[in-house]
């Protein structure tokens, strides 16, 4: 008696909830803690349900800094950012991050507000086409027709972002259909008859790919991204150790692989070490797991690696010969396909010849930079971040030659704690995404390296430093222009800086001041050598305004259209 | 320029017309002729022909294989090179002034 009861009260709850109740319920099925976004009239039922529910919500002051915010938290975690915005204005706005997420394959699912369903296509206000607009930069989007649908979507969507290669799922949600009741179980089963997310490898190609390696005098592996989505470090670490194969990785590879290891040779591109790329360029079997060979790592494609047989591993088969010819193609997960290489023992290539050459290039021409002793070098200012932090930060970047630096003298050597903007390379990124690494990982020391033009785009979240008592260290690399366009136009437009000098900056420190946060300027090595123990012992957020040499550029350099040997700025 | 023909088998979801159109314009390909039908015996899913003109073949499978990517997509086959049965409609234009 009692439980018909139960049941029935249950029945009578269920027919209570709304579509925005149904959302929310769902999104803690689903296992999500943590919201970013801002409301808007569109989403004010989704609003009001999250007001009665404990998930957490990240009011960011812009939606292009709770996107971003997501997408760190998305990296850090590895389990998907939420996003909800407003429709019209309140999703355009976060267009930048979806496109971002998209490119550097971060799981996303974004949910966003739309007019009711009624006004759809009359320019209603507020009214903004977003699944036209956000079709080629979703893995996949959905606009919500009926309210019984709401469970599987948030289910599917979910999904999709979260298996085979990650990416952004866009959500939109009529308002009224957030506000409509329903007696919709929760309870909801997926229905993708077209989404085969995890295809199992090839075991004649990784077959034909160890014979190949037997053989190889000069293997190298190149390890992008797809390492660290799989969760394939430790993988990879053994697999090169057992059979003595060197490692380079790509801008967004950093960290799949330790950077103190005697077999890691650096990032390899168009700021890659001298010793990457021209390992890349002399190799015999080139094996990628996980790098989809962009141009910026390639260089002209039609020098790149042209005496080495391919490998790509690859858990996108529309990767697989892009811009590539492929030997041996091999579409997986890069975790399930290094478990299968490593159960078949196979004969190691005789390798340490390739391996002692390789050492005399890291010897001979290692990263270098100018010390003038007046001015603060970049380089060095990235050194001491890692000196002091032990290499352990969380890192976050813009885009630029800050970041640049960054991935050339941080030595990355844990998985996941780099945190960029590779494929879209977008200003503004470093700074919200250090909120969103920082919540993924309270107890981590996240350290947010942002260019003066940059921080500029999203510097109005300093407030969620203190809203949310988050310690991250904000450290500007100002050298009071847009550095890289600085740089290019330096290289390639013979000094016509068009535009690239930031004349008039806001006072950084006072900036800090206004937001609640401290700050403090360094003008020299010795001023950040004595500071940054301070600074990183503090759990509170530190803001330091680093002036440094304004005349320093990034190098080596493959200029465009160049081959990957062809680098210019190597140690004479 | 060879003609290309291609056939997909997509689920009917919302927006699967526009994502597929989206990839040809990407790619810079221009549509001569696009077919879409409901499949009557499975009105879950849709056949969609495409006939357009291609110069690279290996730039025409990168499109296949992003093609077969979308999430709605059940299969996708370039038919360019099978015994297919084309037909055309003939119709009757309005001349212009």
């Amino acid at each position: 008696m009692e439980s018909k009861q139960a049941m029935l009260n249950l029945e009578s709850e269920e027919l209570k909830l709304n579509g925005a109740d149904v959302l929310i319920q769902a999104l803690k099925q689903e296992g999500t803690e943590i919201l970013f976004g801002y409301p808007g009239g569109a989403v004010l039922g989704i609003y009001d349900a999250l007001y009665r529910s404990p998930i957490k919500h990240v009011l960011a002051r812009h939606e292009q800094g709770a996107i971003h915010a997501a997408e760190g938290y998305a990296r850090v975690s590895g389990k998907p950012g939420v996003v909800v915005a407003t429709s019209g204005p309140g999703a355009t706005n976060i267009v930048t991050g979806i496109a971002d997420a998209m490119m550097d394959s971060l799981p996303l699912v974004i949910f966003t507000g739309q007019v009711a369903s009624q006004v759809i296509g009359t320019d209603a206000f507020q009214e903004a086409d977003v699944v036209g607009i956000t079709t080629p930069i979703t893995k996949h989007n959905y606009q919500v027709k009926r309210v019984e649908d709401f469970p599987r979507i948030v289910k599917e969507a979910f999904h999709i972002a979260t298996t085979g290669r990650p990416g952004p799922v866009l959500v939109d949600i009529p308002k009224d259909l957030a506000a409509q009741h329903t007696a919709a179980s929760l309870q909801a089963e997926i229905n993708l008859p077209g989404y085969r997310p995890t295809a199992s490898p090839n075991p004649l190609q990784i077959k034909r790919l160890l014979a190949a390696l037997s053989e190889s005098k000069k293997p190298l592996i190149l390890g992008g991204a797809g390492v660290l989505h799989a969760r394939a470090s430790h993988e990879l670490l053994t697999f090169s150790e057992r059979y003595q194969i060197p490692v380079v990785h790509t801008l967004l590879g950093l960290g799949g692989f330790p950077a103190q290891h005697p077999l890691f040779l650096g990032m390899a591109g168009m700021h890659g070490c001298y010793t990457s790329n021209m390992a890349i360029y002399e190799c015999d079997l080139l094996i990628n797991i996980g790098a989809r060979f962009d141009d910026r790592l390639t260089g002209n494609l039609d020098s790149f690696a042209p005496k080495a047989k391919i490998a790509h591993i690859d858990i996108d088969p529309s990767e697989i010969g892009k811009n590539v010819e492929t030997h041996f193609p091999i579409a997986g997960d890069a975790k399930a396909v290094l478990q299968m290489m490593m159960s078949q023992k196979v004969k190691g290539p005789d390798s340490i010849q390739w391996l002692n050459h390789l050492e005399q290039y890291e010897k001979s021409h290692p990263y270098w930079y100018n010390d003038t002793h007046e001015l603060l070098p970049p380089q060095h200012l990235i050194e001491l971040v890692h000196k002091h932090t032990k290499g352990n930060a969380i890192v976050t970047t813009d885009v630029g030659q800050h970041q640049m630096w960054a991935a050339q003298y941080y030595s990355f050597s844990l998985p996941n704690r780099w945190v960029t903007s590779g494929g879209l390379g977008t200003m503004g990124f470093g700074f919200p995404a250090a909120i969103g690494a920082q919540l993924a990982d309270p107890g981590a020391t996240v350290v947010s390296l942002v260019g003066d033009g940059g921080f500029q785009m999203t510097l109005q979240e300093l407030i969620l430093l203190k809203e949310w008592g988050l310690p991250v260290k904000v450290i500007i690399v100002n050298n009071g222009s847009l550095g890289m366009v600085r740089q290019w136009q330096e290289t390639f437009y013979d000094k016509r800086f068009s535009h690239s000098i930031l004349s008039q900056q806001p006072d950084f420190l006072k900036l800090a001041e206004s937001y609640g946060i401290k700050a403090y300027r360094v003008s020299t090595s010795e001023e950040a050598e004595r500071i940054f123990p301070e600074v990183l012992a503090d759990r509170e957020p530190v803001l330091l305004d680093c002036r440094v040499n304004p005349a320093e550029n990034v190098y080596p350099m493959v200029a465009p259209g160049k081959g990957l040997h062809e680098m210019i700025g190597v140690k004479p | 320029m060879k003609k290309r023909m291609v056939s997909v088998i997509v689920h009917n979801q919302n927006g699967i017309l526009t994502r597929l159109m989206g990839l040809f314009t990407k790619h810079h390909y221009q549509i001569e002729s696009l077919a879409a039908a409901v499949y009557t015996e499975a009105k879950e899913f849709s056949k969609i022909s495409v006939v357009t003109e291609a110069e690279d073949d290996h730039k025409f499978l990168q499109l296949v294989k992003q093609i077969d990517k979308q999430i709605d997509v059940i299969s996708v086959e370039d038919i360019t090179d099978q015994y297919v049965i084309a037909r055309e409609l003939s119709s009757i234009k309005k001349v212009l002034i």
